[in-house]
């Protein structure tokens, strides 16, 4: 699974790599209507396009029945009974190229929520860093250390709270660029990134000990080995405000809207029947 | 049949134009989509500009010595290449009234704002003199919930036309920054955010939230200007609740409240806040950013929300936690704060969050102990800062029109800080006069930095005019005035026994009392036909008592220094004109530099003492006869008006774009 979630993490650093230094809109933009293209392709070869053809077309009838009859209620009716029998059919149709389709739009998503959830801290920004141990390992009793590298300062004591297992620390970054941390813990090292280059990227904010959901759902970063003391590791980073045509946007909105501009703008180029 | 291929042809050679269209728009139009910011149109161009900074409270008589002194290298520079003159404040020198006279270039007489508070002589209650609100009167009750039927409203109390609903009106485009006395906003195409007199989220003018173990200082276990909420540290973390506003939807409308949860360090002076949708890691002594608090009415439904800032005043070995008033939030606000309605928006999207209740300076946190002057100073310098940020922002969308905005600094510091200021001050304290002493004047540098600021990106085309509404002067004494009415025989008591205790004129034998003082510098006749319980016959019984009153008050001298304590008393319709006159107090108190009215006098209390002197952080006052507290006037034009006043800048104005003044208008232009 791991090695799948990186071969995607590659591809998709390929496909927004010309835009990494772009506003972040561009990419999203991009993605969303090249995945309408791929849903399209998808939805071709998946769904039965002569029955959905022929569907269609008998929806058509049926509506130009209701239209040429409006005087005869009894044959109105009949026909609008078809048209939602019909109607039904051409939903038959269409679950099987959903069902396919899912899977890489669960992909997709995810990938896009790594880059578009949060944005990297900038130059001056604090954040809060938490790290909460395995339950087998108590905070006051384990010996932790934070390790930061040049640019990034700690900005405040370290703050126990017993009651979580948690240790947080407050940090100012210094100077832009991308950085490890390295927690100590019991004499061992754990690395986790945190980022501050105001570029696009997978910035992920948790980080956990290896487990499917996490790598499901956030290939930012290689989970904990399971033998790690640290159960997760989790960084406050900014949301991202996605700003299109002037308006602050939830990117899935964006994504949804333009691939679906995109895939119902091209059916005709590529022959689909939707 | 070539008829009918070259037909097919034509119909496939549409079909395929229509497809390679599809394309191109599809692609055209995503530069577009992104790029498009849809910036709005100007609403009328004008090459004229007047820029107008109104510092509240700037006093002249410290502005000359420090613009003498080299402190105020900017003022000096407009006073010297234009002008600089005392500017006649209103009669009372009160903000409400003061801004109000400034607004609509009218007396109180014409826009009706005489007081900070103003009494409901049926009643004898006070109420806020420049705003009122009032709940929806119908609803239907199910179960726990409550549905309106009608909407509540906040109603705008100032009577008279705005100059710039009046510039506005003919086309010159106008912005005003937080403008006192103009909540709600009155409704027009200006720009405009309301200032003094904006409440917070609990409808008040200010309610901070003191979160802690030990319980402060309070006067009948109440904590003035705030809430102290106690709370209990187990295991290293406090759990407590913001309290929002009343939940109208709900029977019996509870507090709305959002939990939250504070973990701190067993040892280190830190603490994380966890609210909903956020967590805050503070510092002992820091400040967190502005965090949005969303309250829910209806689950899933209805929430309204607003912004707060805590301050995380001591982690050990007590916990002491501030909450600011949780301010009407910019970004979507609960009640009218702005025109056009989404210009509180604009600001925060350009500025982000920022103060929106009309006196942001928290002096009620410093007068109850809970900030120390130092905590104080913070404070103010966080609402500066803010204000300061605010501004350069107006200012670079400003290219045509009026702008005007608005600065409390000047007004708050010196309120709490004369003390400081002066030695000769009864509060005087040498320890915070080696940390703060300077503090005054410091504000006073920082407006000039503003000016300077200013003079730096303001054109030919522009007249710049500074100016503030009153000056400033000592609050060494409070006198008691009903106590004096009381000893003078004006107002009698039901329990004499228990003079000084009771609150709102409660234990006032109205059968017997004449006169009465309400508000901080209204003193009003017990008139029959008028007051509820009104003894005093309109005509000659009114007028004799009213010269009576006004002879005897003038001569009233403190006997601890041999000085008069009023300046000059007035009687109404001597200063007053226009519509409102009726509800003005019957005579105005004009007390002499250093007296001033007494808090507890204020809000219809006799204390046992006439005179006391003021050992409180509130220590700078104008609240006296105008005379004695004059306001300011710069511009980089000549003024040639001898004495100008605060009414006579509104048709200044107008007349500045070439406009006559309104005919209810008395002041005139000082150009």
């Amino acid at each position: 699974m791991i090695t799948f979630v990186k071969l995607l993490n590659g591809l998709f650093d390929l496909i927004f790599a010309p835009f990494k230094n772009m506003a972040p809109v561009w990419g999203i933009t991009v993605v969303s209507l090249i995945t309408g293209v791929v849903m399209l392709i998808i939805f071709r070869y998946t769904s039965n396009q002569e029955g959905i053809k022929n569907t269609k077309e008998k929806i058509k009838g049926y509506l130009l029945e209701v239209r040429l009859f409006n005087h005869d209620l009894q044959q109105m009716l009949k026909s609008q009974k078809k048209i939602l029998r019909t109607n039904l059919t051409y939903m038959r149709y269409s679950v099987t190229p959903m069902l396919v389709m899912i899977i890489p739009v669960i992909f997709i998503l995810v990938q896009l929520d790594s880059r578009y959830a949060y944005r990297p801290l900038k130059e001056g920004e604090k954040t809060i860093v938490c790290l909460k141990l395995d339950d087998g390992i108590l905070i006051n009793n384990a010996d932790i250390e934070l390790e930061l590298p040049k640019g990034l300062k700690l900005d405040a004591p370290p703050l126990r709270i017993e009651r979580e297992n948690e240790i947080d620390w407050r940090l100012r970054v210094e100077k832009s660029g991308n950085y490890k941390l390295t927690f100590i813990v019991n004499g061992k090292r754990y690395e986790k990134k945190l980022l501050a280059e105001n570029i696009l990227q997978r910035v992920g904010a948790e980080k956990e000990k290896v487990n499917f959901e996490h790598i499901l759902l956030t290939p930012a970063e290689t989970p904990f080995p399971s033998d790690s003391p640290i159960e997760e590791v989790r960084i406050n980073y900014p949301e991202m405000n996605l700003t299109f045509w002037g308006v602050e946007i939830h990117w899935l909105i964006v994504f949804f809207v333009l691939s679906i501009i995109s895939a119902f703008g091209l059916k005709d180029v590529f022959k689909v029947q939707v | 049949m070539y008829d009918m291929i070259f037909k097919r042809g034509r119909s496939n050679l549409k079909s395929k134009s229509k497809v390679l269209v599809r394309i191109i728009l599809l692609f055209a139009i995503i530069p577009f989509l992104i790029i498009g910011c849809g910036k709005k149109a100007e609403t009328s161009d004008t090459k004229k500009k007047v820029l107008i900074l109104g510092f509240d409270g700037m006093d002249p008589i410290i502005l000359r010595k420090m613009m003498d002194e080299g402190r105020m290298p900017n003022f000096k520079k407009l006073a010297e290449e234009g002008s600089f003159k005392e500017l006649q404040t209103s009669n009372p020198p009160q903000s409400p009234v003061a801004w109000s006279n400034f607004i609509t270039g009218m007396n109180p007489g014409g826009h009706g704002i005489f007081d900070f508070v103003h009494r409901d002589p049926k009643t004898l209650f006070p109420y806020l003199s420049t705003s009122r609100t009032e709940a929806g009167k119908k609803s239907i009750t199910i179960g726990d919930w409550v549905i309106p039927l009608e909407s509540g409203k906040v109603e705008l109390l100032r009577h008279g036309k705005s100059f710039w609903e009046i510039l506005q009106s003919k086309g010159v485009p106008c912005t005003v920054y937080m403008i006192p006395s103009n909540f709600p906003p009155v409704e027009c195409e200006a720009k405009t955010l309301s200032g003094m007199g904006t409440p917070d989220m609990l409808g008040t003018y200010g309610t901070f939230s003191y979160y802690s173990n030990v319980e402060p200082e309070m006067e009948n276990g109440e904590i003035s200007g705030g809430k102290y909420y106690e709370v209990y540290v187990k295991r290293n973390t406090v759990k407590a609740k913001i309290y929002g506003p009343k939940n109208t939807f709900r029977k019996g409308a509870p507090d709305c409240t959002v939990d939250f949860t504070v973990y701190i360090d067993p040892e280190n002076p830190v603490a994380k806040i966890v609210l909903p949708n956020k967590e805050i890691f503070l510092k002992e002594g820091e400040w967190s950013e502005w965090i949005r608090i969303d309250f829910e009415l209806i689950p899933y439904l209805q929430s309204v929300s607003g912004i707060c800032r805590f301050y995380l005043k001591e982690v050990h070995p007590d916990f002491k936690l501030y909450v600011t008033p949780i301010n009407i939030n910019p970004e979507d606000p609960a009640l009218p704060i702005s025109t056009p309605p989404d210009f509180s928006k604009e600001l925060f999207e350009n500025v982000g969050y920022f103060y929106t209740q009309g006196m942001p300076e928290d002096t009620k946190a410093l007068s109850s102990g809970i900030f120390d002057d130092g905590e104080f100073i913070k404070q103010i310098t966080l609402v500066h800062e803010e204000e300061v940020r605010n501004y350069h922002y107006l200012l670079s969308q400003f290219k045509s029109g009026l702008l005007f905005y608005y600065f409390s600094s000047t007004d708050q510091n010196a309120h709490m800080f004369w003390r400081l200021h002066d030695k000769n001050h009864p509060a005087f304290n040498q320890e915070s006069y080696d940390k703060y002493g300077d503090v005054l004047e410091k504000v006073y540098e920082e407006m000039d930095d503003i000016l300077g600021y200013t003079l730096k990106r303001i054109d030919d085309n522009t007249t710049l005019i500074i100016m503030s509404d009153h000056g400033f002067a000592p609050f060494y004494y409070s006198f008691n005035i009903n106590t004096w009415l009381l000893n003078n025989g004006y107002v009698a008591l039901i329990d004499p026994s228990k003079q000084g205790e009771e609150e709102l004129f409660a234990n006032v034998d109205w059968s017997r009392t004449k006169a009465y003082v309400l508000g901080l510098n209204a003193l009003y006749i017990n008139l029959a036909g008028r007051e509820a319980n009104g003894i005093v016959s309109p005509g000659d019984e009114y007028n004799q008592l009213v010269d009576e009153l006004v002879e005897k008050l003038k001569k009233v001298v403190d006997p601890k220094t041999g000085k008069k304590v009023f300046r000059n008393v007035y009687k109404r319709d001597d200063i007053y004109s226009g519509p409102y006159v009726k509800d003005a107090p019957d005579i105005l108190l004009g007390f002499a530099r250093g007296y001033r009215i007494s808090w507890e006098a204020s809000l219809g209390k006799f204390p046992k003492e006439l005179i006391t002197d003021n050992m409180e952080a509130w220590s700078g006052d104008h609240c006296m006869a105008p005379e004695e507290v004059p306001g300011i006037i710069l511009s980089n034009k000549k003024i040639v008006k001898e004495n100008p006043a605060l009414y006579d800048i509104a048709p200044t104005l107008l007349a500045e774009f070439g406009f006559e003044k309104e005919k209810e208008m008395v002041g005139s232009n000082i150009f």
